[in-house]
């Protein structure tokens, strides 16, 4: 089989020819210094930063916080809103990769306006599929409250299906007692898929001026010491839910790749990792092939088909 | 072109307490350094997720270095200190903007303010203006005489004016302290300013009035130093905080930014 093709996987609304893209929060709208080091066609796909219907400016700085093996944000959604996206930052993003697929993030304070960025941002052919956030820690209203109630998120992810001209991947929140639970809710709410996990709830304290080191004192913790929880939560889910699921969570290597394709995963989104190597992706993707011949694995595919059917 | 390579460490000493200088080697673009860019440090240990942004110092097209002086404020810096000559280091860079030399003029006097670990990228930007033919003055600051580095780098450029906040050597008080008392605001074209925010809100109040042209380099926790990810913002006269210190700075104009 071609390198090629033992890479390419299919979910809905998305062909990839590698199931390797940027994380939302993590890449911008591709507008940004990664494209002088890596030939962007090379992505599978790239989910870009939230939407909101209005311009968002964020949180205040501090935005950014390390612990070990981890990293705390809060920046706090900031965008520049949905109508914006679509007449300045998609275009030029699509004018020099018109082959990659985009996955819209897209969030909101409540269900009329995660409806209205829906239904415009959908509506672009430059758009593939939506990427529902139910699960930003960092903003005060909407965010992570819509991911952490069953019914409320059911409802959600209904209302957005209905307007939506694309697939939609509902994003998980980590930050909850029974993942499944909410999964359920979203499946039935009518999701094409599952992103998750999104970043868990965390803070870190000076020691010298005793305050939190964020100005939004609490943060999303992501990176390599959440990927076990990322691992257990897809293999939670994907044995209760028929859906395909976007996996993400401290994903550095190949090796991670495959853990989380064992646990039950499609594709796979970096976030993170990107900080300390901003090609963390094409070295991904060149890693792969090696990877799967080591572990002989025939494709992607067929390791996805036999993970299920081992479920 | 922007590249992360991997670097040795070709000299690495303590300059000052808790202040070292590391001497790098390896390829990137030098053509594209500009004083006040910098570089990101990829620390040798995997429980870090985060590089460490450094202004450059120095730099040496031909022997492919660069000199990065550097402050033990936490567990990062103190780990870079504990590392030996010949250790290889991966270097991302050049990033930033710099400062604009193209608008100051040859012969044009300038002053370049400096405080604690705001100096490095003034030394290079002092190379940068006096290799050009300008009249460069830096007025700097520390806490205690002990506490000194980069004399030898500023005297060798123009006029050092050296303040101490205990008098143990120079002028005894702030940089700002010693600025008024000097009473010669007027006579600079540009100024050029790096170090701690108050310095740099000095540096604001102490020039706004006047003509000269105000250059300020500031400070941000940084996660993808690539424009990325909206950590290192800072805000402009609207006080929207939509300028990325990465990207659009480190280097400011003095009267656009809010601090
Ligand atoms: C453009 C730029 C140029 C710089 N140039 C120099 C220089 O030439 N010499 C020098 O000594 N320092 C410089 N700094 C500050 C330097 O980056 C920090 O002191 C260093 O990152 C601290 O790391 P740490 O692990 O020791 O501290 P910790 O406090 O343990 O670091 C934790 C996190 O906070 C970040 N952080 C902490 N303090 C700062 C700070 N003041 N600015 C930005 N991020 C910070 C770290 O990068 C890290 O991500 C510069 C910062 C920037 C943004
Ligand atoms: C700086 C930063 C910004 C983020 N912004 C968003 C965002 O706008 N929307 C979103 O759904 N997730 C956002 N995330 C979460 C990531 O997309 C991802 O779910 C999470 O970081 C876990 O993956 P990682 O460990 O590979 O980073 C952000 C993460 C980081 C670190
Ligand atoms: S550090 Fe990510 S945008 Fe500046």
């Amino acid at each position: 089989m071609m390198a090629e093709e033992r890479l390419a996987v299919e979910l809905p609304g998305l062909k990839l020819k590698n199931p390797v893209m940027p994380a939302s929060g993590c890449f911008g709208f591709g507008d940004n210094r990664y494209a002088e080091m890596f030939d962007l066609n090379e992505l599978g796909a790239i989910i870009i930063k939230a939407a909101t219907l209005k311009p968002r400016i964020g949180n205040p700085v501090p935005r950014i916080a390390e612990t070990k093996s981890g990293v705390l944000n809060a920046v706090g959604l900031q965008n520049p809103g949905v109508d914006v996206i679509l007449k300045e930052k998609l275009p030029i993003l699509h004018k020099k990769y018109p082959e990659l697929p985009v996955i819209a993030n897209i969030a909101g304070a409540t269900q009329a306006e995660y409806v209205e960025v829906a239904k415009r941002m959908s509506a672009s052919s430059m758009v593939s599929a939506l990427e529902l956030n139910i699960s930003c820690p960092n903003v005060h209203e909407g965010g992570m409250l819509f991911g952490t109630d069953p019914a409320t998120a059911q409802r959600l992810t209904k209302a957005v299906k209905e307007v939506s001209k694309v697939p939609v991947y509902v994003k998980l929140s980590p930050n909850v007692t029974d993942i499944v639970e909410i999964a359920q809710a979203v499946a039935a709410g009518g999701a094409d898929g599952l992103s998750m996990i999104n970043t868990l709830l965390g803070m870190r304290i000076d020691l010298k001026t005793r305050k939190p080191i964020l100005a939004n004192k609490t943060g999303g913790l992501s990176g390599p010491g959440i990927k076990p929880i990322a691992v257990r939560m897809i293999y939670q889910v994907s044995r209760a839910v028929n859906l395909p699921i976007i996996a993400m969570g401290g994903i550095e290597t190949a090796d991670d790749v495959i853990e989380m394709y064992l646990a039950g995963a499609s594709a796979v989104a970096i976030g993170t990792a990107h900080f300390n190597n901003p090609t963390a992706c094409p070295d991904l993707i060149k890693a792969l092939p090696q990877k799967l011949d080591e572990l002989k694995i025939k494709s992607l595919g067929q390791l996805i088909a036999e993970v299920r059917s081992a479920q | 072109m922007l590249t992360k390579n991997d670097f040795q460490i070709i000299a690495h000493q303590k300059s000052a307490p808790n202040i070292y200088r590391i001497v790098l080697q390896g390829e990137f673009d030098y053509a594209k350094v500009k004083p006040g860019c910098f570089v990101m440090l990829k620390l040798p240990d995997e429980a870090y997720q985060l590089r460490r942004p450094l202004a450059i110092a120095a730099c040496d097209a031909v022997r492919k270095t660069i000199t990065l002086i550097y402050r033990i404020v936490g567990d990062g810096t103190r780990l870079l200190s504990e590392l030996a000559v010949g250790t290889q280091l991966n270097v991302l860079g050049p990033l930033g903007n710099g400062f604009p030399l193209e608008k100051v003029e040859p012969g044009a006097e300038v002053l370049l303010v400096g405080g604690g670990t705001g100096l490095p990228p003034l030394m290079l930007l002092a190379q940068a203006l006096k290799e050009k033919g300008c009249k460069v003055s830096t007025a700097i600051g520390f806490r205690t005489a002990a506490m000194i580095f980069g004399e030898e780098e500023f005297e060798c450029t123009g006029r050092l004016l050296l303040a101490t906040d205990d008098g143990s050597k120079g002028f005894k008080g702030n940089v700002g302290e010693l600025l008024t008392e000097q009473n010669s605001t007027s006579q600079y074209t540009s100024v050029y300013a790096c170090g701690p925010e108050g310095l740099l809100k000095m540096v604001q109040r102490h020039f706004s009035a006047t003509e000269a042209a105000i250059y300020l380099s500031l400070e941000s926790r940084m996660a993808c130093g690539m424009g990325a990810c909206e950590a290192c913002v800072v805000s402009t006269k609207d006080g929207i905080l939509n300028k990325r210190v990465c990207v659009e700075g480190p280097v400011f104009d003095g009267r656009e930014v809010t601090l």
